[in-house]
């Protein structure tokens, strides 16, 4: 079976390893950067990503729709985070890790930082010439980011940040469509509260900067 | 759903439901008619118009901030790798 599967694979010789390379260069940016989320450490990163194309490689003969390479290939990646990586992970996090105090699934209301202090919240994020608050702007959003529990992060990650439609999405994560809908909710709530939780919160500076921005 | 002059009628949503269905529409991810409620929706709603363009904002700064790149340490490790093949 496996090798019939590669003979398929060799009988296109030059050109499917050609186009392989070509997808691989085109997707390997996003591939470190979903890797990058998922493992926390830039070296299980690199080796999470080069699993996946050994493995890629592997079953690219049964590929039939060379347009759907994208979710195809994050499928995989995914898939051997979960059966791989997570389980023999020695190297530690990087990111620091920032408990979110409410992340039940279920919990449906939308919580959103307009709400909660729409003006001073919206001048203070609306500076973006002011570079400095900028910078520590974007570490906000990765500390958010990096506290999302597992399944919300790399649901935002695919959707909002390499495009990929609901649909691909849940094929890539095997999940329903739906899934991915409630968790895009749920991860964008949650990130907007841990955004909320950093900027009030003791010790964080975030409120100062806030107050900066106003003035 | 069409009116009698033959043009599309909207179906009117109140903002609940227009902030229920936000992310699906700013990702995309929406059948025609509920697109055509939520964008009526946002023209006529000054709460939810910001609201959305806080979330668009939201979208930019998460793209802005988690897009990485391949190190070129990677970059090599991938093309030998293919050479291999
Ligand atoms: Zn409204």
């Amino acid at each position: 079976m496996h090798l019939a599967q590669v003979t398929v694979v060799m009988r296109g010789g030059e050109d499917a390893k050609a186009h392989f390379s070509r997808a691989i260069e085109e997707t390997m940016d996003a591939l470190y950067t979903v890797a990058l989320r998922l493992t926390r450490n830039g070296a299980d990163a690199e080796d999470l990503v080069a699993e996946t194309v050994a493995k890629a490689w592997a079953a690219f003969g049964q590929l039939e729709d060379k347009e759907r390479f994208r979710p195809w290939i994050f499928r995989i990646l995914h898939n051997s985070f979960i059966s791989d990586f997570r389980k023999k992970k020695v190297r530690p996090v990087e990111e620091s890790d920032i408990r979110v105090n409410t992340c039940g699934e279920d919990d449906d209301d939308i919580f959103s930082l307009l709400e909660t202090m729409p003006h001073d919240f919206l001048v203070w994020w609306g500076n973006p010439e002011r570079e400095y608050v900028n910078k520590l702007l974007g570490d906000d959003i990765r500390k958010a980011i990096a506290s999302l529990p597992e399944a919300f992060r790399v649901t935002v990650i695919l959707v909002n940040v390499e495009g990929l439609s609901y649909d691909e999405a849940a094929e890539v994560l095997g999940v329903p469509p739906g899934t991915v809908r409630s968790r895009m909710k749920r991860g964008r709530t949650l990130l907007q509260k841990s955004l909320w939780e950093q900027a009030t919160g003791a010790g964080l500076d975030v409120s100062d900067r806030m107050k900066e921005g106003i003035e | 759903m069409t009116d009698d002059k033959g043009k599309k009628a909207v179906a009117e949503i109140d903002c609940l439901q227009a902030i229920t269905q936000l992310y699906e529409y700013l990702d995309g991810n929406i059948d025609e008619e509920s697109r055509a409620s939520v964008e009526h929706h946002l023209d006529h709603c000054r709460d939810c118009f910001s609201r959305a363009e806080f979330e668009r904002a939201l979208t930019e700064r998460i793209q802005e901030s988690q897009k990485g790149k391949a190190p070129k340490s990677l970059q090599e490790r991938l093309r030998h790798l293919i050479d291999s093949f």
